[in-house]
């Protein structure tokens, strides 16, 4: 290369410096991305490449060599692609493809990724739009695999999501204080509720171990939170009232609100119950770190007005 | 543009000890790919190595299990950093989100290097996770160095382009694999991560000389040396799949490569059907025996 082409370019922004590609170069990778995702065949009894179906402007591209034509060879690649995503996708839904089975579930995985390709350079979040993808799918939305693909999704979010800055209410101002009153309690985004109608936590855990034989789903009421303990997915049995409590909180509502909600879905001796046990639940919550601290946007006078250069007030915000 | 010079006296020596969190790394160290199932009898026996090459995106996310993990591994033993999703030859921008993960990382870790695969990854803004190959012409290794040299301004320490092993050669490529590899390299100021099984792959199936190969690199450009197993198709092509011990072919590969280069740290990768680590740790230490 010349010495010029060395040099650094001073008009080039040193924080997030791009290069034009070269036009062959984005189109090949354009066409090969096509090959490379082209679904694969469930006709027969197994799952196949179809390399007929790729781009001629890919398979022209490749040389030949030996007795491997360039579809074959680009089949290779075709079939990494999906056998990698589909591993990604039954490891990260167990109950769900155990009770799908895999062939059943391989093809709805397929068809989730067709839709839902994945964008980012992480696999962490390929699969969080696999539940709400299942609602829409005649074949396999029955009301138990939903509420599975739920389960499986709650693990799932303990484990990857985000975690915001635990709620300390020894650290609240009297400001502050006085505002919770009137913000919603926000949860960790990495904490999910679950209502299961069968015992699908219980035919989850027993996957997990390896016990071979199929999920053995009996009808069981259950309320579970599944939370992030030292950094693991822990799972907490609940009790109908701290379910409606925290899903009340989850929905956006005030802490006297979900109470309020709480209250009038209770029988009446529930309702004292109830009442006797949230000083303690919200004690044991907090310890858990169940909740993120709210994000206060507290107006305050500014206290030297003379160093401020804009309005006579400042905010704070906590988050 | 932003290519640096790679005059010998202006670059790092990079044979030379490298330190991180963890202590330093000997210019002939021979480490192993970390691995979850290892985990048990790390943290109960922590066994002697030399050092451990990390997965970076198996540790960028939020998850915080894995970087409770790490800190622990970090408060015993010295890590590198290797990625997989970088796509340095890809046409789609730098993604400067991911970059920015990866230096918190390689920060977080005091890792001496990175490294990186010479491939691309995305098309249509869709993520393959894999190592795609690409033609090898001087067009594109001119842009792929660009963006390598970009890459290790932006990251701050030695960055490493790790060949690949493919499985289709291009029509329009102007040039050898290797050829293509050093001029990267040339350009960019970067270093290699050389990956001796992945020559051994892509030799047999382009029919070259996997010597040729390794006699044409600049040996003191090398970060580090990369051997795995690989397995063979019925029909005689071989596929990279790291679940098996390292091939006696690449063994001698590694024993041809190390009386050119006087030395260097080798790595033995396991990603598949992963024995308890005792097994690989013993494997590891053949890499003494084949120098």
């Amino acid at each position: 290369m010349n010495q010029a082409s060395l040099a650094a370019d001073p008009n080039a922004d040193d924080r997030e410096r791009q290069v034009a590609p070269p036009e062959g170069l984005r189109r090949l990778q354009e066409e090969f991305g096509r090959a490379a995702r082209a679904p694969l065949s469930f006709a027969g009894g197994r799952m196949r490449s179809l390399p007929d179906a790729y781009p001629e402007s890919a398979t022209d591209a490749v040389r030949p060599r030996g007795r491997q034509t360039p579809r074959e060879r680009l089949a290779i690649y075709n079939e990494q692609y999906w056998y990698r995503l589909l591993t990604v996708l039954q490891e990260n839904f167990p109950l769900l493809a155990r009770t799908l089975g895999f062939w059943e579930f391989n093809q709805l995985a397929t068809e989730y990724l067709i839709a839902h390709p994945s964008r980012d350079p992480s696999l962490d979040g390929l699969a969080w739009n696999l539940p709400a993808f299942l609602r829409g799918n005649r074949r396999f939305a029955t009301p138990r695999n939903l509420q599975i693909a739920a389960v499986d999704l709650a693990a799932l979010r303990a484990f990857h999501a985000p975690a915001r800055e635990n709620f300390d209410p020894g650290r609240l101002s009297p400001q502050e204080a006085a505002a919770l009153e009137s913000m919603p309690m926000e949860l960790q985004p990495w904490l999910s509720l679950v209502e299961e109608d069968w015992n699908l936590t219980a035919c989850r855990q027993a996957v997990l171990e390896g016990t071979g034989s199929a999920p053995e789903f009996r009808e069981a009421k259950g309320y579970w939170v599944a939370y992030r303990h030292e950094g693991a997915v822990a799972w907490g049995a609940l009790e109908p009232a701290a379910f409606l409590l925290l899903s009340a909180l989850a929905a956006g509502e005030t802490l006297a609100e979900a109470c309020e909600s709480v209250d009038r879905a209770l029988p009446d001796a529930e309702a004292e119950r109830f009442a006797g046990n949230l000083a303690a639940w919200f004690a044991e919550w907090t310890s858990l770190g169940w909740f993120a601290q709210p994000a206060f946007n507290i107006i305050r006078p500014c206290p030297t007005p003379e160093a401020s250069f804009g309005p006579s007030t400042w905010n704070t915000s906590l988050s | 543009m932003i290519m640096r010079r790679t005059d010998a006296g202006t670059q790092p020596d990079v044979l030379a000890p490298v330190a991180g969190a963890g202590g330093r790394i000997a210019p002939h160290a021979v480490g192993i790919g970390l691995r979850i199932p290892h985990y048990r009898a790390l943290f109960s026996e922590w066994p002697e190595v030399e050092f451990f090459e990390i997965i970076s995106e198996n540790f960028m996310g939020d998850a915080e299990l894995p970087r409770r993990n790490l800190e622990r591994v970090l408060s015993r033993y010295p890590v590198v950093l290797h990625g997989v999703s970088l796509g340095i030859a890809s046409a789609a921008p730098l993604d400067y989100a991911y970059l920015r993960r990866l230096k918190r990382l390689l920060e977080f870790t005091d890792a001496p290097y990175a490294s990186d695969h010479l491939c691309w990854t995305v098309a249509h803004g869709i993520q393959h996770h894999d190592l795609l190959p690409f033609p090898h012409t001087e067009e594109n290794a001119r842009y792929v160095a660009e963006r390598a040299a970009i890459v290790q301004d932006f990251l701050g320490r030695p960055f490493g382009l790790e060949n690949l092993s493919s499985y289709v050669a291009f029509r329009g490529s102007e040039m050898s694999e290797w050829e293509f590899y050093n001029r990267v390299i040339e350009l960019s100021g970067c270093s290699y991560m050389l990956d001796i099984n992945n020559v051994f792959v892509s030799a047999v199936n382009h029919g070259f000389d996997p010597r040729a190969y390794l006699d044409s690199i600049r040996w003191g450009k090398v970060l580090q040396c990369h051997i795995a197993g690989h397995r063979r198709r019925a029909d005689g092509s071989i596929l990279d799949t790291h679940d098996e011990p390292v091939a006696l072919d690449v063994w001698e590969l590694h024993r041809h490569a190390w009386n050119l280069s006087g030395g260097f740290r080798t790595l033995l990768e396991r990603d598949d059907k992963i024995p308890a680590f005792a097994e690989v740790r013993a494997e590891a230490a053949l890499a003494r025996s084949y120098r």
